[in-house]
């Protein structure tokens, strides 16, 4: 009887222990997940930083979408400047294996630059920029 | 009958001992690549954007009309930035030597040499190019990761190899 005792005594800290791991793992993963998507963030914010500047000066410069397009390796469509990018943050010409996609439109002597996450509305980064008239 | 079942129980208490390492295992492990996966992505971030983004933040900084342009010195080419203190023209040149970005203040037209210049940041290569006049390009390398970056200035001097 006594052992029997000892025996559900330990069963029950066990079950007891694993319960209490199962908790802190949940919250361990869940921030594990929570880094590795903060990073992956800021990489990729990091990346479309420069890619935005890099058009914005293409637009500064020139003042002009096709000239711009051109330079980024982009296509022109409803007025509007488009330019994907792959995984790896290099031009690509074909949209189904893109993962970013850089737009730029023009708004009143002004364009708008917005890099975004392909089937993402949210943009990662968004940029407005007024071409410089050059002597 | 009271040894099966006391062997019962100590074959599940096992189980359960097993289960629970078992599950420290994997959280370790899933730990352990989060963190190798953040450490990668910083080292990337790092081979990529830290030089790109010091001479961008420096050409930024020095811009104005006629400010910057590129310059041959002493064999290679840098990105010179001009400012006048007390009616003296100074220049910070940026330039890669010996495997190393450079960076030398100095008045405009001195006689130092690059190696007078003092070490910003190891790289594998760093080009600095005229795409138009007032439109730069730098590209960085280190460790088989090239990055680049276009300017645009408000400069409105041609900017060329002299």
């Amino acid at each position: 009887m006594k052992t029997a005792s000892k025996t559900n005594l330990f069963l029950l800290e066990l079950i007891l222990m694993v319960l209490i791991f199962s908790l802190s793992a949940a919250v361990c993963i869940r921030v594990f997940a929570y880094s590795e998507s903060l990073s992956s963030y800021s990489s990729d914010l990091s990346n479309a930083t420069i890619k935005a500047q890099s058009a914005a000066s293409f637009y500064k410069h020139s003042g002009d979408l096709e000239y711009t397009a051109a330079q980024l390796f982009g296509t022109i469509k409803d007025e509007t400047v488009i330019t994907y990018y792959a995984k790896d943050w290099r031009a690509c010409a074909d949209a189904e294996t893109a993962s970013y996609v850089l737009t730029i439109k023009e708004d009143s002597a002004k364009a708008l630059i917005d890099i975004q996450k392909i089937n993402e509305s949210d943009n990662i980064f968004s940029l407005s920029v007024k071409a410089v008239q050059h002597e | 009958m009271k040894t099966n079942s006391h062997s019962t129980e100590v074959i599940s208490g096992l189980l359960l001992f097993l289960l629970f390492a078992t599950a420290m295992l994997f959280v370790l492990l899933f730990g352990a690549k989060a963190y190798q996966n953040i450490s990668a992505s910083m080292e990337e971030q790092y081979k990529e954007r830290t030089c790109i983004s010091y001479i961008a933040a420096k050409v930024r900084h020095a811009d104005s009309a006629g400010a910057v342009s590129l310059v041959d010195f002493g064999g290679t080419s840098a990105l010179s930035l001009d400012e006048t203190v007390d009616g003296q023209v100074y220049s910070t040149l940026i330039y890669y030597y010996q495997g190393n970005l450079y960076e030398l203040y100095a008045e405009k037209n001195s006689d130092l040499q690059p190696e007078d210049g003092f070490s910003i940041i190891a790289m594998d290569n760093v080009v600095f190019e005229t795409v138009a006049p007032s439109l730069f390009r730098i590209e960085c390398s280190l460790e088989g990761r090239t990055s680049e970056i276009f300017i645009s200035t408000m400069s409105e001097k041609e900017a060329s190899l002299t």
